[in-house]
């Protein structure tokens, strides 16, 4: 059975929301609305950690793919980003961060810290991200964001048929 | 007047064989009828984005958003042909009737920039950011690994729709206040547009079974209680969050039918500095 064949239906559900969050509510880390998303999942019981690693394993079923470029899949395809700064892969896991300042070895915020002051912790994660992948706008989203805008880096991105004919009085 | 006939049987060749094998169903007709309804609906939802580029003309918006407008409406194009595809794989012809198609409104009662706000709010601040969830959701039950690959393209493209308009409404804010209330009093309409939109497309059953849900046939419920989710959690309070205010009744009855909590969708402040949102667990 395919690994995402596993998922519950609430999983499913969350993991949706958190993408159409992360969407519409993208630059606003410090929305009180993306952490409450973020809560409700973890209230499954899984961690953020859990989270990147099943999206990280999950996007290798297309890695390989001729179309998974990242131009092609900013989403759905992030592990490209994910291994394209190597310090990354410690922040996300949250192993060598720093509490007190958000900071990693690396020098990139860790935003999942307790205590934080997240919108100042996600502008500065915003920035390092912007520096460190300037030139490639879905990898600086899976860095600002995380894989496939799960926000396991404690930012949820900042918060975000035919239109209807009829007039507006 | 004849029906027009989208026919593309030729066209999806080229994304045949990236697709792959999939698995055969005992009864395929679900899998069939519902990839040629979305390869339709994404066919024809290319002239939405066709329209919005002239609007954005208008509006003097930049060249670059122009440009990106453009870029959406091939890519919807582009969705339908890996749509077709997908029935072709799965044993259909990829032909259907064209439905009658409404004309995207110019709304020339007001000035061009509220017009074209009007349409985005509708198409990527709504409907857009609506389909981000739903196919993500897809995708996470998805078997096929070519199938998941083009679902992701498509995924992708979607996300960049959605982006786009809420990326403009921030780009502009804080609007006016009359611009504000003009907004407010569409979004009101387009909320409850796209949730009669939705619901006529998401039908009311629990899935077929595992095997449907691997090529694609997910539970319709399910998809009904995402879409609840997102339009209370997300979308109601991200335009809110802006100074536009889209919950109607109808949304609130939505979010009684699916339980989601009754203090997301009566949010009594109007900015993003004191914006509440109630606890969803």
């Amino acid at each position: 059975m395919p690994l995402h064949a596993a998922h519950d239906a609430r999983s499913i559900h969350l993991r949706a929301l958190r993408a159409a969050a992360a969407v519409a509510l993208g630059a606003a880390c410090s929305s009180t609305a993306g952490q409450n998303v973020v809560a409700v999942a973890n209230d499954t019981g899984q961690s953020d950690s859990t989270l990147t690693a099943h999206d990280a394993a999950a996007g290798a079923d297309t890695a390989g793919a001729p179309d998974s470029s990242p131009a092609d899949s900013p989403v759905a395809d992030s592990s490209a980003a994910d291994t394209a700064a190597s310090p990354d892969v410690a922040a996300q896991d949250g192993a060598s961060g720093d509490a007190q300042t958000g900071e990693t070895m690396g020098g990139k915020p860790d935003c999942k810290a307790l205590g934080l002051d997240m919108g100042a912790c996600c502008t500065a994660l915003t920035t390092w991200c912007e520096a460190a992948f300037a030139n490639d706008q879905e990898a600086r989203n899976t860095c600002i964001f995380g894989p496939n805008y799960d926000s396991s880096t404690g930012c949820t991105p900042w918060g975000p048929p035919a239109p209807p004919a009829m007039a507006v009085a | 007047m004849t029906a027009l006939v989208l026919d593309l049987q030729s066209a999806a060749r080229p994304f045949l064989s990236e697709l792959g094998e999939l698995p055969s169903l005992a009864d395929p007709t679900a899998a069939q009828r519902t990839w040629r309804a979305r390869m339709v609906n994404e066919h024809v939802s290319a002239r939405v984005f066709g329209a919005l580029l002239g609007q954005a003309m208008a509006a003097g918006l930049s060249a670059q958003r122009q440009t990106q407008l453009a870029d959406f409406a091939c890519e919807e194009l582009r969705h339908a042909r890996q749509c077709a595809a997908v029935v072709q794989a799965l044993g259909g012809a990829a032909v259907a009737e064209l439905p009658n198609l409404p004309a995207v409104p110019q709304h020339a009662e007001v000035d061009p920039l509220q017009a074209l706000l009007r349409n985005i709010v509708s198409v990527c601040c709504l409907s857009e950011t609506v389909a981000v969830a739903l196919i993500r959701a897809e995708t996470l039950q998805i078997g096929p690994p070519g199938l998941r690959s083009l679902l992701d393209q498509i995924l992708a493209d979607e996300v960049g729709h959605a982006q786009f308009g809420w990326s403009l409404l921030r780009e502009l804010a804080p609007l006016p206040a009359a611009l504000e209330q003009g907004l407010t009093s569409y979004a009101k309409v387009a909320m409850d547009h796209v949730i009669e939109h939705e619901l006529a497309h998401l039908p009311d059953h629990r899935g077929f079974g595992p095997a449907a849900a691997q090529v694609g046939v997910c539970s319709g419920r399910a998809a009904r209680a995402l879409l609840a989710d997102t339009l209370a959690t997300v979308v109601a309070p991200g335009l809110l969050s802006l100074g536009i205010d889209a919950r109607t009744p109808r949304l609130s009855q939505l979010c009684e039918e699916f339980a989601v909590p009754a203090g997301v969708c009566v949010i009594h402040t109007a900015k993003a500095s004191d914006l509440q949102w109630a606890k969803l667990a």
